[in-house]
């Protein structure tokens, strides 16, 4: 390491965030560079101030009571998800996987795959019955409607492109969890959009499509929600799904 | 006896409620404590941690019995921060736009980093300043040098809690704490524990850099 490595990994090892290895080598040029010595110094010093000096206030008194209370009267959490299939690591188990899937053919594969599956079957239900909102109008409107009723982060879809506009949003419910619908006009045609909170952090690479009920379904996983599209026009659907997804 | 099937269930949920109690909420303090740096607001403050709980509290069957709960609450309190301060100010500064600002930051702060002669004048502040240079950082690096510096997070915790990268943590935290050096350094000149006549630039601002520059001067 030279001086330039310590001063960007400075707080890394100050913060303790080092592996041995490397917080040794780290050390090796400090304990010969009186430079970074004293930069480390400085910097060590800076951080403990910090820590010392910054108020830590206590929370008001009677906030604890007042926590216990709107607990107390709160309804009864949420029945737990579904787990999460452990992923399969390595060739034998990606093999051995696959030849589960190939004995299970019409029996649900894993939750999270039955958890999408159902997401889609839903899609296409609720679009069909062309369900009242809750809450109509404006972008914000519905965003402020969302952040206060839903506890996932919402990543709610805008478009550039202005035949798509936002109807309004509605709670609903897939595979016992909580979920949003939100309807857009599509040039004319209504256009459902499902949104839930992803079992999984991981984004997908690109957006899926699946054909139910004469509808394209478009799924795809982006920022720890679960987007599913669907729509009369599945031109315009997917188009939007992409403007989407690209955001 | 008579059997009483209905009994069983209010006593599951009265347990579910008393772990409640028993693990969310001895975290109340720290929770209050950084939605105050948060917010900047005791009211606000103490919204956002009735929210945070009320949310954790439908979630609770989600959390992992025995994982850490603690990061886990200040997951929601973040994230519950975040999307309702992004409602309020509309034209937010792209992460983009951040990232770059931070990555040409990094580039230009290092010649003057090493010339560093200034006596431990953070030292001399007092908390209330302390508390005002980090609630005038951005939230972007606001968040993350509360959560290191003030509940002792480690980078893993942060980026989960944040839902953002490692790597992204370190350069957030990286830039945040060199603002909040600036910020304490000007309350430093401002009550004379450092003199202005060598803290400022040749538009007259104050700034550590100067300050560095005129000390290095000095000594060569």
């Amino acid at each position: 390491m030279n001086c330039d490595d310590i001063q960007n990994a400075l707080y890394v090892y100050l913060d303790g965030e080092f592996a041995e290895l490397e917080a040794r080598d780290f050390e090796r040029h400090v304990d010969a560079c009186a430079r970074c010595t004293k930069l480390m110094v400085r910097e060590g010093r800076f951080l403990e101030a910090v820590r010392d000096a910054a108020p830590q206030d206590p929370a008001p008194a009677g906030l604890r009571d007042r926590l216990a209370l709107a607990i107390d009267n709160a309804p009864s959490p949420l029945p737990a998800t579904l787990p999460v299939a452990p992923r399969p690591r390595g060739w034998a188990f990606a093999l051995a996987a696959a030849a589960l899937v190939l004995v299970a053919v019409g029996l649900s594969v894993g939750t999270t795959a039955s958890a999408e599956n159902t997401v889609i079957d839903e899609s296409v239900a609720t679009h069909q019955k062309s369900l009242p909102m809750e809450v109509r109008g404006s972008h914000r409107n519905v965003s402020d409607f969302l952040q206060q009723n839903v506890p996932f982060a919402v990543d709610l879809p805008t478009f550039q492109d202005p035949t798509a506009r936002l109807v309004g949003a509605r709670l609903t419910r897939v595979h016992g969890r909580e979920a949003v619908l939100l309807n857009y006009e599509v040039d004319g045609e209504r256009m459902s959009v499902i949104q839930l909170a992803a079992e999984t952090s991981v984004d997908d690479a690109e957006p899926a499509v699946q054909s139910k009920r004469g509808f394209d379904v478009w799924t795809f996983k982006r920022k720890g929600v679960l987007n599913s599209f669907v729509g009369r026009d599945a031109r315009s659907v997917r188009r939007l799904v992409r403007a989407a997804y690209r955001r | 006896m008579i059997f009483q099937p209905k009994r069983e269930k209010p006593s599951e949920e009265q347990s579910l409620r008393e772990g409640f109690q028993r693990e969310a909420l001895p975290h109340m303090e720290a929770l209050y404590n950084s939605a105050l740096y948060m917010t900047r607001s005791p009211a606000l403050a103490e919204d956002l941690v009735q929210e945070t709980f009320l949310k954790a509290f439908r979630f609770w069957h989600r959390y992992e019995q025995n994982t850490n709960c603690k990061a886990w609450l200040f997951r929601i309190l973040t994230n519950t921060f975040i999307n309702k301060n992004r409602r309020k100010k509309r034209p937010t500064m792209s992460m983009d736009a951040t990232e770059r600002e931070l990555s040409s930051a990094l580039v230009a702060d290092k010649s003057s980093f090493y010339d560093t002669p200034e006596k431990d004048y953070i030292s001399k502040l007092f908390p209330e300043h302390v508390q005002k240079a980090i609630e005038a950082l951005p939230e972007n690096f606001r968040i993350p040098v509360v959560l290191a510096d003030l509940q002792d997070f480690s980078y893993k915790e942060i980026a989960d809690i944040m839902d953002c990268p490692v790597g992204t943590v370190m350069s957030r935290l990286f830039r945040g704490r060199k603002r909040l050096q600036e910020e304490l350094f000007e309350y430093a000149v401002e009550l004379g524990v450092i003199p202005a006549s060598v803290a400022r630039d040749d538009d007259g601002a104050v700034s550590l850099d100067a300050y560095r520059r005129s000390k290095k001067a000095a000594a060569g």
